[in-house]
């Protein structure tokens, strides 16, 4: 049996339905692993073996029973720090909000608990989704699996890092400027920014109400379809929740990429912002195997980068200072550096500049979706660059803003994460592949094919 | 300007901050263009009164 670190959700969904394996030996070798390794990754703020044996006890129960839930029956799952588990603290990482005790369960960690999750933790976060890599709050950053002393991205750092250490076959995280797909890009695991209002955002604390999204990460392209379908849906309660359905997520994994159309979205990544040169290196290379693969690869033109950049950051920085503005006021001293300064940029953006902002968005969604008239879907770069060095504050400051994920919280179709190889150092790269909203199962299907040609999925950092 | 809008409790630190980010903010706005926008071009919130999307 494959060493059960290294399980995937699928992978353990069979095991546990055949009673092959039991949901409460799973989470004792997860337990173990991450009491052995978490204290040099840090991808947990708040580990909780205690109810992740409960959750297992009472799968194992069911299952004998015949009352199967569906594939994450018995499977450990974490939650980013800034989605509510009932009872338990939702810190967003910060002094702020050390004592907040979550009075319900967010509503796609209650649908994981209905799923049957065996639940394992609240996970790592840049503070209040934002505000990272800090060394100056309560508790430390999560550092990359790959290489200790290297970003693990962010802002839903844990999840990345938690679930590329084999510590979880599955995390949830959320992405406003690309905090899901950027942490999957540094550890070498799959992250999907799914269409807006797919997911609930109700028991989540907002960063910016129109950019959050919330969304899986985990090894493969098959969990993360698994995933998404166990948390999509309609809430009626959540303002932003959409009422149409992107389908099964899963419904077309397998069926290979001939045919399809894909537009590479090079000037994001040649010309707008010039990519490290590994990092070019490996999109083209997937883009390339695409092709081998049957797709019908070309080069589309959009916007240019720093246009969608600016109008993420303008709208996003307006609505984070709204939601922090009182505790600006009163206790600005309790924020790290880095997200007090970050959230304060919304501070003098004017009520024209917002709206304008606004403006701008629609029409860039606009003219980004008609591409879609000619292409399935486009792919282009995730982050510019490897991973840096965690405590090398320029190198943050240098790279940080280097990436090609904003443009998608702005157009709010999927945009999904995937590996697309290593650097010479061993680092991860990735790329981006997105599609028009509610098209995941497309990306998805692009995805599988991808990874099932080159299995960079197979490989695991050594040193845990 | 930061006392004016109640943000009074600032250290010199937090306010080298809040410059150093109302630059960035101010960058951000002249990469906007906002040039292309015409009156007809609405913005992606325009409210649907009854909550249905």
């Amino acid at each position: 049996m494959t060493d059960l670190a290294w399980l995937t959700v699928a992978e353990a969904a069979e095991l546990l339905r055949g009673r092959k394996l039991s949901p409460v030996e799973y989470a004792r070798a997860l337990i173990d692993r991450i009491e052995r390794h978490d204290g040099k990754l840090n991808a947990f703020l708040r580990f909780t073996p205690e109810i992740a044996l409960e959750d297992a006890r009472r799968a194992e129960a069911e299952i004998a029973r015949g009352a199967w839930r569906g594939p994450l029956h018995g499977v450990p799952y974490g939650l980013k720090d800034i989605v509510d588990y009932s009872g338990l603290p939702t810190t967003a990482h910060s002094k702020i909000l050390k004592d907040n005790i979550a009075a319900a369960d967010a509503h796609v960690a209650a649908k994981l608990k209905a799923a049957g999750g065996v639940f394992m933790g609240k996970l790592s976060t840049h503070e209040f989704a934002i505000g990272g890599p800090s060394f100056d709050l309560p508790w430390p950053p999560a550092r990359n699996p790959w290489n200790r002393d290297h970003f693990c991205g962010g802002s839903s750092s844990g999840s990345g890092a938690a679930t590329a250490a084999g510590f979880l076959p599955a995390a949830i995280g959320t992405d406003t400027g690309g905090s899901v797909r950027s942490p999957a890009s540094m550890c070498g695991v799959v992250g999907i920014k799914p269409t807006y209002g797919l997911v609930s955002r109700r028991g989540v604390l907002p960063l910016a109400y129109s950019l959050d999204h919330v969304g899986p990460l985990t090894r493969t392209a098959r969990d993360n379809a698994i995933l998404l379908d166990i948390i999509a849906g309609h809430d009626p309660l959540d303002p932003g929740s959409s009422a149409r359905t992107a389908g099964s997520s899963a419904a077309e994994l397998d069926r290979g990429v001939k045919g399809l159309k894909v537009g590479v979205i090079r000037h994001f990544y040649t010309r707008d912002m010039e990519a490290d040169r590994e990092v070019a290196a490996g999109i083209d290379a997937a883009a390339k195997k695409l092709a081998d693969l049957g797709a019908e690869v070309s080069e589309v033109e959009t916007a240019p980068l720093g246009e969608f950049t600016a109008c993420n950051r303008t709208i996003l920085t307006s609505e984070a200072y709204a939601v922090h503005e009182q505790w600006l006021r009163e206790r600005p001293q309790d924020y790290g550096a880095l997200a007090r300064e970050r959230i304060m940029a919304g501070a003098f953006v004017r009520a024209a500049d917002y709206v304008n902002a606004t403006r701008l968005r629609r029409k860039m969604a606009d003219a980004f979706h008609a591409l879609f008239s000619g292409i399935d879907v486009a792919v282009t770069a995730s982050s510019m660059d490897p991973p840096c060095r965690i405590d090398d504050p320029k190198a943050v400051e240098y790279t940080y803003p280097r990436q090609a994920r904003a443009p998608f919280n702005l157009t709010g179709g999927p945009a999904l994460s995937v590996p697309v190889g290593f650097s010479k150092a061993g680092l991860p790269l990735s790329m981006q592949i997105v599609g028009k909203p509610c098209t995941e199962a497309v990306v998805y299907r692009v995805a599988q094919a991808y990874e099932q040609a080159t299995q960079w999925v197979a490989r695991h950092p050594a040193k845990t | 300007m930061a006392a004016e809008i109640g943000l009074a409790r600032l250290t010199e630190a937090h306010l080298q901050e809040l410059l150093r980010a109302t630059r960035a903010a101010r960058a951000r706005r002249a990469a906007l263009p906002v040039a292309t926008l015409v009156p007809a071009d609405e913005p992606s919130h325009v409210f649907h009164p009854g909550g249905g999307r």
